[in-house]
């Protein structure tokens, strides 16, 4: 009993220790503009819940980086924001979504009405973005939706008067992953038997829905085993069926391990295809890195890039730059979904400076009339799917390919869909260890 | 030709399920501990094996000679140094600490590792043995299948033969005979333990080279686990191995679309029709 009680009092004076250190180094909460004097008008808080663990952490990846670059600009640079007459610094609170839709919407329920944020963004994945959303309309918090397909986001409610969405729609991709068929000799037409392989989630959902539609109406032959959960062990019967109808091309959308199980339990049943376009689980080196050399040759969406052609309205960046900055501090290359965080902040201060307030109706209206530059290019939500206002953003299409140093690359391969993009294309459609028929 | 491959493919995903259960049920059966920590285990356990056989170019088969020590030792030290003593307050909070370290273990290994997918590639995770026309056993899977019998076997026998396991087993059946007949309790639940994470280091070991993996990955795995202790029984050895059959089975049969809906109803249908599962005494 005595060592118990010495191991108790222990813990207890180590954890005073802690406080007290925590304490005298000013912990998270400061403002990272605390350095300067604030201005007097107190903060404006924005919520941004980021699946920083988890199966989608590849897509959180940057976040916190981002956030500081954002807050500096504002706090230190431009002094704050003028609302309400006054000059007011702002803080991100970011909270972790563990990749799990519940905590997703617990974090964003707690952002709105523990910490009574002033905006809050979602972000990052369907599975992200709309229950925070959702927790966005609920709380009647101004809501900056991004970075997750625009369909799946407007039809999971029908009510968005608290929220704006940016980021493609599946018309949009189905047209990106055309063209990356197309590069890889299978154009409209061609008669190419079409493996589909979506998890039956929201965004697997929206996109398979899409998919078989266009793919049939394309010429192309759909071969649909069904939709599955997340994180699936056993794909014996996709896997059969992609074999008894002897499949060309793989499509889909998925997390990395769901995708990572399927391909391998493919190769081992000897299916073999000539493409592979896969959307969400093959955007990052970190994704890709578990499929050692069989990532060679996979397709995937690009929707940002240090190389595009795009400048920040905010902070006068360009992509090049802010890739810069990004591997200069962080040792990688800028992940795609860190461009459109910075983007996001982006959308968030300038909401702010138009409104030129805090009333949370005002600042709704401020963000709906937004016509900005941003680093991920132009926003203005000018169009509409099931009454959520969005505006459409930028996609070319990459293929996984090894660069000089012997590293995993997407490199683009194709900008057919927005020929502003043409400058970033720096490769052109090869055939690798995973698209060998 | 086509039901003979679901059943193969079901029997060999049985084989890791059962392995990943086997830990798990040793602790209800014996310590009388829900272990809410188990899948981190497992997950650790994979880490291992994967950069150890990174750094030293070997098969991660190999790896468990270095792991399986490490975490039978790690296992041993942790159940006489921390959950020992909780337990003498009761199960209860014991079940919480199990709970705080695998929140934890989680988040030390995010910091140590980063949240990339993890997977420890071998030659062999994509060749398949062709036994008739239409019909391929996954190299891999068999392997993984081998290693998972080959664990319950010999657990089965050490139980059964040797006097360490006849007084593991004493523990289990009644404790305060058992410490009248001159049996350390304490140190039986340690060796418990100690063997719980050696299988959790053989069941990563399969895991790395089978399935990406994550630092928060251990929370699927333990959901298996629980599978297998609800159907097979708690603390029973040959049920683990019948119930990661079926559930292997059905998730196969039930295919990619509700292999999982099938695999929980069936859990759901233990609990309520034999709630001490299969072979439970």
């Amino acid at each position: 009993m005595k060592t118990v009680k010495r191991v108790a009092a222990l813990l207890l004076a180590c954890l005073f220790a802690v406080t007290l250190l925590a304490g005298c180094g000013g912990g998270e909460e400061a403002p990272a503009g605390s350095g300067n004097a604030a201005p007097a008008g107190g903060t404006i808080k924005i919520g941004y819940v980021n699946p920083s663990t988890g199966a989608l952490a590849g897509n959180g990846e940057g976040c916190d980086w981002v956030v500081k670059q954002i807050e500096n600009y504002v706090n230190n640079e431009l002094g704050g924001i003028d609302v309400d007459g006054a000059k007011k610094n702002i803080k991100v609170i970011v909270y972790d979504s563990t990749s799990d839709q519940q905590t997703a919407a617990d974090m964003a329920q707690k952002l709105c009405v523990e910490d009574e944020v002033d905006l809050i963004v979602a972000i990052q994945t369907p599975e992200t973005a709309i229950p925070v959303e959702a927790q966005a309309e609920i709380n009647e918090v101004p809501c900056i939706g991004i970075q997750a397909p625009v369909d799946p986001c407007a039809m999971a409610s029908d009510t968005h008067d608290w929220t704006v969405h940016a980021f493609w729609t599946i018309d949009n991709i189905y047209e990106a992953h055309k063209a990356l068929w197309t590069a890889a000799g299978f154009g409209p037409g061609s008669g190419a038997k079409i493996g589909l392989a979506f998890a039956n989630d929201a965004d697997g959902t929206a996109w398979h829905d899409t998919f078989v539609v266009k793919l049939a109406a394309d010429g192309y032959q759909v071969v649909d085993p069904g939709q599955y959960p997340s994180l699936t062990d056993d794909f014996s019967n996709v896997v059969k069926a992609f074999k008894d109808a002897d499949i060309d091309i793989l499509a889909g959308t998925n997390i990395p391990p769901d995708f990572s199980n399927l391909f391998t339990q493919m190769q081992a049943a000897g299916v073999e295809v000539d493409a592979i376009t896969m959307g969400k689980c093959c955007l990052l080196p970190g994704d890709v890195a578990a499929l050692g050399e069989n990532v060679e040759g996979i397709l995937s969406e690009v929707w940002w890039s240090p190389l595009y052609p795009y400048v920040s309205g905010l902070t006068g960046i360009n992509c090049a730059d802010l890739g810069a900055a990004y591997l200069a501090d962080n040792g990688g290359v800028m992940p795609q979904p860190a461009g459109y965080a910075y983007a996001s902040l982006e959308l968030a201060v300038q909401a702010f400076q138009k409104a030129g307030t805090t009333d949370k109706a005002k600042v709704m209206e401020a963000i709906r009339a937004l016509d900005v530059e941003t680093i991920v290019g132009p926003i203005k939500y000018d169009k509409e799917m099931n009454g959520l206002q969005y505006s459409d953003t930028v996609v070319a299409g990459g293929q996984w390919q090894k660069n000089e140093a012997g590293e995993w690359e997407l490199v683009v391969i194709d900008a057919s869909l927005y020929p502003e993009l043409a400058g970033a294309v720096t490769g052109e459609y090869k055939a690798g260890n995973a698209t060998q028929k | 030709m086509q039901v003979i491959q679901v059943i193969i493919n079901g029997i060999l995903l049985g084989g890791i399920y059962a392995l990943l259960g086997v830990g798990m049920t040793m602790m209800f059966g014996i310590v009388k501990l829900t272990n809410l920590a188990h899948g981190e285990f497992v997950i650790i356990g994979a880490y291992l094996s994967t950069i150890l056989a990174s750094a030293l170019g070997v098969d991660p088969i190999l790896t468990i000679i270095v792991t399986v020590p490490i975490m039978f030792l790690v296992g041993m030290g942790l159940q006489a140094g921390l959950i020992n003593r909780v337990m003498k307050i009761g199960s209860e909070p014991a079940l919480l600490v199990t709970f705080g370290l695998s929140i934890i273990l989680a988040d030390a290994m995010l910091l140590v590792f980063s949240a990339d997918a993890q997977r420890a590639n071998v030659p062999y995770n994509t060749a398949s043995i062709k036994i008739a026309n239409g019909l391929n056993i996954s190299t891999l899977d068999l392997i993984v299948f081998g290693i998972s019998l080959a664990t319950i076997v010999v657990l089965s026998v050490f139980l059964k033969k040797t006097f360490l396991g006849r007084s593991i087993r004493a523990t289990s059946d009644d404790l305060e005979a058992a410490s009248l007949m001159g049996v350390n309790v304490n140190r039986t639940y340690a060796i418990a333990m100690g063997i719980a994470m050696a299988t959790a280091a053989i069941a990563g070991m399969c895991v790395s080279m089978k399935w990406v993996f994550y630092p928060s990955s251990g929370g699927n795995y333990l959901l298996t686990a629980f599978g297998v202790v609800v159907i097979g029984g708690m603390g029973s050895i040959p049920g683990t191995m019948i119930a990661g059959l079926i559930l292997g089975l059905a998730q196969v049969i039930g295919g990619a679309n509700y292999g999982q809906l099938i695999a929980y109803v069936l859990m759901v249908l233990f609990l309520a029709v034999r709630p001490q599962g299969l072979f439970s005494k």
